[in-house]
């Protein structure tokens, strides 16, 4: 189930949001274990008991490396959850890939598994492995109740799209956390909030960048244009469902982890990625990075670590060598940046790293929206007029002009400028007290707008009806 | 700001995000469901079957958001939302390509289709060859622009290669009388919510071709009176969502068209030229000779002479065809978007001498593969 649906937004939430209200402490758990069981059943069936299985095998290993702790065998629960988690992942996820390859490679037949990738597989899978890390090295307490633990595995607010919530970070407000008035509400607008990213920016920016995508229309300006629309979109897409995550957590009393900061901001590469993404790129850094050396070891081997690093990061996005290229692209801009560039970028007048910043980003995310390297090849020439496109054409003109109070609105959306804004009408206290009130129409202003998109969303007319 | 306003705020935020929440939940439960949407003119879905299958394949799922989608509370309400929102605060050019200039909906047509337009002269020929190849019959033929021809260049809106499609039309129809229509429409003549042309200024259209078929007749406001229709939402309206002003429809009619009768072969009934109480159904260009329809005759027994004129047709004849009949005693209506050549000769038999007029409209003729 998406959170940007009508099923989720007026069915399934609104009944389990009343009936954990109503529900005693005791009894929240469980409410949120169901119904995360339903919300996920409803996107995928079978795999449930996937999720259910994986969850089982990350708590029943926490106690076994708990119980085998300070022991000789203590790596070996660790080593058999390892196995299991990542064995299914690779499996949904990866099978095909590597039969794809090894088909190429060595001229075989292999036949390809009919298998659909487990929806949200690649989170629960990191959640899972970083808590049985965490108990072993002492850095999580083992959690001896299932409910709990599956409760947290599951959890429908993070499940299909992150942030990837470490458990040690909410061991606490799993089995005690409290709820008030004032995390409600805080909840309610971040979950607004994204909800407006993802259903009224991500969506209609994907809409121009579909549109602009028509064979027989392409020209330069709308290459990049799809270019700088997709890289809006998928910022708004990923970071509004991670609003909803944390708004939604903090609507049950949980504190997630901020996921973005407006990355777009960014002056070079490396800080793009502390603001970007945070669950991950610290999930990596901390189970990955750190444990084969981080940067305290010699050039070689440091350079091995950022190149491991980023493989791992470009495969988990997705089962194809564009994902993979597109972890080693980055692993190229942090090691130019680590060897001199960065000092290069630390003179120049900020504008100018904000433009390389831009540039680099907005060159990968076509890479990564493209299913092969030779269509990004193909996307990438054309973008820098050698293939023979028009420069513009009337139908790059007229979609650009009539998106264009869009994107200026997401340009303005992706950095802290409506926060800036507001602080400025802070200091003002009858217009802070102005604004404190007309806050109160603008959230459910945006609830009537997201929910009028949603229903648009299957306006199909037919011209010529005949019953 | 203090303590308790904070409080007070905050409450009023949750319980107003809940009650919207559980507000939607309790309508939609509890409002019966529609069947069909007006506004779009067609069914709506319809609660899905439950069964074990569909429930574990994920279908159930997928279709009942379909149907929370298509019978939500107030939908038509929440879609003008939606259309204000891209034009008002988006400023977006267009709503699912339809576009508002002083009130008057246009619906963007672009690209042009030419493997359309070449299939549907293909048609045209399979059935001037099965029919009038070696017959006395005179073949016609003319293109009705669409609205969007008068209107997309001045609004800075995209539009059809129109130039390319009328020459693709007249250079395979070459053997037959071709007759230019676009001078004489402008984009008032249209209806402001409807795709279609308003018979009131159609007058000049249908002179031309009586002039062209050399019936020696023409037409005038003096030989009419009109009946107006108010309330006449267009296709247009319901797509668009917007509010705006409802159209009149107002027709002509005098004694030949009154004692007109018009014969439906598909429900083997007479239906009226007119209806005017279709005005404010589905479909309310449904008063012309009852919409949509396979095969039409119209009967004119005070007609001057005893031709016979075969319209090959789409809608916008259907307004029109009233007006040509002074001259001829039957004039026959085929849509072959809803009947196949092949099978035209079982239900009707046509004249050897009679005049042959093909009459599409530009949007007809962009759509591959529409005729049967």
């Amino acid at each position: 189930m998406l959170f940007s649906s009508v099923s989720f937004l007026y069915y399934f939430l609104p009944i389990v949001l009343i009936t954990y209200l109503i529900v005693p402490n005791k009894l929240k758990n469980l409410v949120l274990f169901l119904s995360s069981l339903f919300f996920y059943f409803w996107g995928e069936p079978i795999y449930s008991l996937l999720m259910v299985g994986s969850a089982l095998s990350g708590y029943l290993h926490g106690l076994l490396v708990e119980k085998l702790k300070n022991t000789k065998y203590a790596k070996v629960p660790l080593i058999s959850a390892l196995l299991i988690s990542l064995g299914l992942l690779c499996f949904f996820k990866y099978s095909n890939f590597f039969l794809e390859n090894i088909n190429a490679f060595f001229r075989s037949d292999f036949a390809l598994l009919k298998l659909s990738l487990p929806i949200g597989i690649s989170f629960y899978t990191l959640q899972v492995i970083s808590y049985v890390i965490d108990v072993y090295r002492g850095d999580a307490k083992v959690q001896t109740n299932f409910l709990s633990f599956a409760t947290y595995v599951s959890l429908f607010p993070q499940l299909l799209a992150g942030p990837i919530v470490r458990y040690r970070t909410v061991q606490e407000e799993i089995d005690h956390r409290t709820h008030s008035m004032e995390d409600m509400a805080l909840g309610v607008k971040r979950f607004l909030r994204g909800l407006f990213k993802k259903c009224i920016l991500a969506n209609t920016l994907a809409l121009l960048a579909k549109t602009l995508q028509t064979e027989a229309e392409l020209s330069v300006l709308s290459l990049w244009m799809i270019s700088i629309a997709f890289t809006l979109q998928i910022y708004f897409d990923f970071s509004g469902y991670s609003d909803m995550a944390i708004g939604l957590g903090r609507f049950f009393g949980f504190h997630f982890m901020e996921n973005f900061d407006f990355p777009y901001l960014s002056k070079s590469i490396s800080e793009f990625w502390r603001r970007w993404h945070i669950s991950l790129g610290t999930w990596f850094r901390d189970y990955i990075y750190i444990p084969l050396g981080g940067n305290r070891v010699s050039f070689p081997k440091w350079f091995r670590n950022i190149l491991v690093v980023w493989f791992l990061t470009g495969f988990w996005h997705g089962a194809s060598w564009n994902f993979i290229f597109w972890g080693l692209y980055f692993a190229l801009f942090l090691l130019l940046e680590k060897l001199f560039l960065g000092k290069w970028l630390s003179r120049l007048p900020a504008f100018f790293c904000h433009i390389y910043v831009l540039f680099f980003i907005n060159i990968s995310f076509v890479l990564f929206n493209q299913d092969t390297l030779g269509a990004f090849g193909s996307f990438l020439k054309g973008m820098f007029g050698g293939a023979s496109l028009p420069l513009t054409n009337a139908y790059t003109l007229y979609y650009v002009r009539s998106y264009l109070v869009l994107l200026l609105l997401s340009v303005f959306f992706a950095t802290p400028g409506i926060y800036k804004l507001t602080a400025l009408l802070q200091r003002n206290k009858v217009l802070a007290n102005i604004y404190s009130w007309a806050r109160l129409l603008v959230y459910p202003a945006i609830l009537i707008l997201v929910t009028a998109s949603l229903v648009n969303g299957s306006f199909n007319p037919f011209l010529y009806f005949r019953f | 700001m203090s303590n308790k306003t904070a409080k007070i705020q905050q409450f009023l935020l949750v319980a107003g995000f809940l009650g919207i929440l559980v507000g939607f939940l309790v309508a939609n439960l509890f409002t019966p469901d529609q069947t069909i949407s007006k506004s779009e003119r067609r069914k709506l879905k319809t609660m899905p079957q439950f069964s074990t299958e569909n429930l574990f394949s994920g279908q159930y799922f997928s279709e009942f958001e379909d149907y929370a989608m298509d019978q939500f509370v107030l939908r038509d309400s929440l879609r003008t939302v939606n259309a204000y929102m891209k034009y008002a605060l988006l400023f977006q050019k267009d709503n699912n390509d339809i576009y508002v200039v002083n009130n008057r909906l246009y619906k963007m047509e672009y690209p042009l289709n030419e493997q359309a337009v070449d299939k549907a002269m293909e048609a045209y020929r399979k059935l001037i060859q099965n029919y009038f190849a070696d017959t006395k019959a005179k073949i016609y033929y003319g293109v009705i622009p669409d609205k969007n021809y008068y209107a997309a260049d001045s609004y800075g809106y995209l539009s059809l290669d129109y130039d390319l499609l009328y020459e693709k039309v007249q250079s395979q129809m070459k053997d037959y009388t071709y007759i230019e229509l676009r001078d004489l429409l402008t984009r008032e003549d249209y209806y402001y919510t409807d795709l279609h042309w308003d018979q009131q200024a159609i007058l000049p259209v249908a002179n031309r071709i009586l002039e062209t078929l050399q019936t020696g007749s023409a037409l005038s406001f003096e030989d009419f009176s009109t009946v107006s229709l108010p309330n006449f939402r267009g296709s247009y309206y319901g797509q668009a969502a917007l509010l705006v002003p409802q159209d009149t429809l107002t027709y002509f009619t005098n004694d030949i068209i009154e004692n007109l009768t018009v014969y439906d072969y598909e429900t083997r009934k007479e239906i009226p030229v007119y209806d005017a109480s279709a005005v404010t159904g589905v479909d309310g260009y449904n008063v012309f000779l009852g919409g949509p329809k396979a095969l039409l005759e119209i009967r004119n027994s005070n007609a001057k002479s005893d031709r016979q004129l075969v319209i090959i047709r789409d809608s916008f004849s259907s307004s029109l065809a009233p007006l040509l009949c002074t001259e001829y005693s039957s004039v026959i209506l085929i849509d072959l978007r809803y009947l196949a050549t092949d099978y035209i000769k079982n239900l009707i038999e046509l004249e050897e001498d009679c005049d042959v007029l093909f009459l599409h409209n530009t949007l007809i003729l962009n759509q591959y593969g529409i005729f049967k």
